[in-house]
C-alpha cells in the first residue's frame, strides 16, 4: 500500500492524472469528513474538499517523499489552510467562528444526543484552532506526531507537551472550570 | 473519562457521510480543473534528480579523495584500491594500480602506516588483474620497467626490515614479481623470434 503510494505520487508529480486520481480515491473521504467536522457545512466542505485536491496537484512537484514528506500531512495542511483561508473571507461557520456554532442549539441539538458528548463538544469549541486540530488529528485521523507537526506547523517535541496540556484543558473545560 | 468521550465522538466523526456528489463525480470535476504541468514543473522534477547526483558525486568524490591517505588494513583502504583499479580500467593505465600497491608494501613494511600482509594481498592482485591486461609490446615494455623498479624498491625495503616473518614475505612477493617479470620476458623473446623468423623469410 505504502510502496504503491509512493509510485503513484512519483507518478503524479510528472503530471500522470490518473494516478493522481488513484491518490484522490484515498483519501478525499478523509479530507471531506475533516472540513465537514471544521466548517459544519456539507456544502463548503465539499468545496474545500475539491478545492484541496485541486491546489495539491499543483504543489506536488514540490512534495519530497524523501525528505520524509507525508502525503495526508501535506494534504491535511492544505485543507486546513484553506478552512481558516475560507473563515477570513466569508464569515460563515468555519473554524473562526466554530465557538459560536458549536454552542448554538442548532449544533447542540443537531449534534449532541447525549451530555457528556455536548460538553465535550463544546470544550472542543472553545479550544484554540491549532488545538482543536491537534486533538482532531491525534485523536480521530489518528495520524503519527510528525505528520499532526507538520499540519499545524508546530515542532514535534512541542506537540507531546502540548497535547498533554489540551486534554487538561478540555477536562477542566468539560468541568466547568 | 475524556478518552472514552473522545472515543465516543471519533466514531461520530468517521461515521460522516460523504455527499454522493464527491462519491460519483468528485474525481471527475476534480481532473477537468487540475492544471497542465508545464515544462516548469518537469524542470523542477529534474532539477530535484540532478541535485541528488550531485549530491551523490560529491559524497563520492569526499570517500574517494579521503581514501587516498588511507593505508592497507584501513577502513577505506578497499575504497582506494577500487578506486585506483576504475582508473586503470578507464585510462587503460595498469601499471598505476601496481606501482601504488608496490608504494603500500614499503610504507607497511617500514612501518610508517598499514597492515604488510594485507597491503601484499592487495599488491598481488594488482599483479594478476595486470598482466592479464598488458597486450601490446609497448604495454609489456613499460610494465616490465615498472616490474623492475618496484623490485628494487621492495629489496630496498626487505633490506630495511629488521623482522625476520616480513622479510620472507618481502621475498616471496619479489619472487612472484620476478616471475611475472619472466613471463613477460618470454613473452617478449617469443614475440621477437617470431619477429625475426618473419624478417628472415622476407629476406629469402
Amino acid at each position: 500500500m505504502e510502496e504503491d503510494l509512493t509510485q503513484l505520487i512519483i507518478l503524479a508529480q510528472v503530471g500522470d492524472r490518473d494516478a493522481y486520481g488513484k491518490i484522490y480515491g484515498q483519501f478525499y473521504k478523509r479530507i471531506y469528513r475533516y472540513c465537514q467536522f471544521n466548517t459544519y457545512d456539507a456544502v463548503l466542505a465539499q468545496d474545500i474538499c475539491q478545492e484541496t485536491f485541486v491546489r495539491a496537484w499543483k504543489a506536488l512537484p514540490t512534495f519530497s517523499i524523501k525528505k520524509g514528506g507525508s502525503l495526508q500531512a501535506f494534504l491535511f495542511r492544505i485543507a486546513r489552510n484553506l478552512i481558516i483561508d475560507n473563515s477570513r473571507k466569508k464569515k460563515t461557520a468555519s473554524i473562526e467562528n466554530y465557538e459560536n456554532l458549536a454552542s448554538s442549539e442548532d449544533l447542540a441539538e443537531n449534534l449532541d444526543r447525549r451530555e457528556e458528548s455536548k460538553k465535550l463538544k463544546e470544550a472542543m469549541a472553545r479550544l484554540a484552532e491549532v488545538d482543536r486540530q491537534i486533538i482532531v488529528l491525534h485523536y480521530f485521523e489518528e495520524m503519527s506526531g510528525a505528520e499532526i507537526a507538520k499540519v499545524v506547523g508546530i515542532r514535534e517535541g512541542a506537540l507531546r507537551v502540548r497535547t498533554h496540556r489540551i486534554i487538561k484543558k478540555l477536562k477542566d473545560l468539560m468541568e466547568g472550570k | 473519562m475524556i478518552e472514552d468521550e473522545l472515543k465516543k465522538l471519533k466514531e461520530e466523526y468517521r461515521e460522516t457521510q460523504v455527499p454522493p456528489y464527491l462519491i460519483y463525480d468528485g474525481w471527475t470535476s476534480v481532473r477537468t480543473r487540475l492544471a497542465d504541468r508545464g515544462g516548469w514543473a518537469i524542470w523542477l522534477f529534474a532539477r530535484r534528480i540532478a541535485l541528488a547526483v550531485l549530491f551523490l558525486a560529491l559524497i563520492f568524490t569526499g570517500v574517494v579523495t579521503t581514501s587516498k591517505a588511507a593505508a592497507p588494513g584501513d577502513f577505506l583502504y578497499p575504497v582506494k584500491v577500487a578506486s585506483d583499479n576504475l582508473y586503470a580500467k578507464i585510462s587503460g593505465d595498469y601499471q598505476k594500480p601496481v606501482e601504488n600497491r608496490t608504494q603500500d608494501i614499503v610504507k607497511s613494511s617500514s612501518g610508517q602506516n598499514g597492515n604488510l600482509d594485507e597491503a601484499i594481498k592487495q599488491y598481488e592482485n594488482a599483479l594478476d588483474q595486470s598482466k592479464t591486461q598488458v597486450n601490446d609490446q609497448r604495454s609489456k615494455e613499460e610494465f616490465k620497467r615498472t616490474l623492475e623498479e618496484g623490485q628494487q624498491q621492495l629489496r630496498q625495503a626487505q633490506d630495511e626490515n629488521n623482522n625476520e616473518q616480513d622479510r620472507e614475505k618481502l621475498q616471496r612477493v619479489i619472487e612472484k614479481t620476478n616471475e611475472l617479470q619472466g613471463e613477460i620476458k618470454g613473452n617478449r623473446d617469443s614475440h621477437d623470434d617470431s619477429q625475426q623468423e618473419e624478417n628472415k623469410k622476407s629476406e629469402d
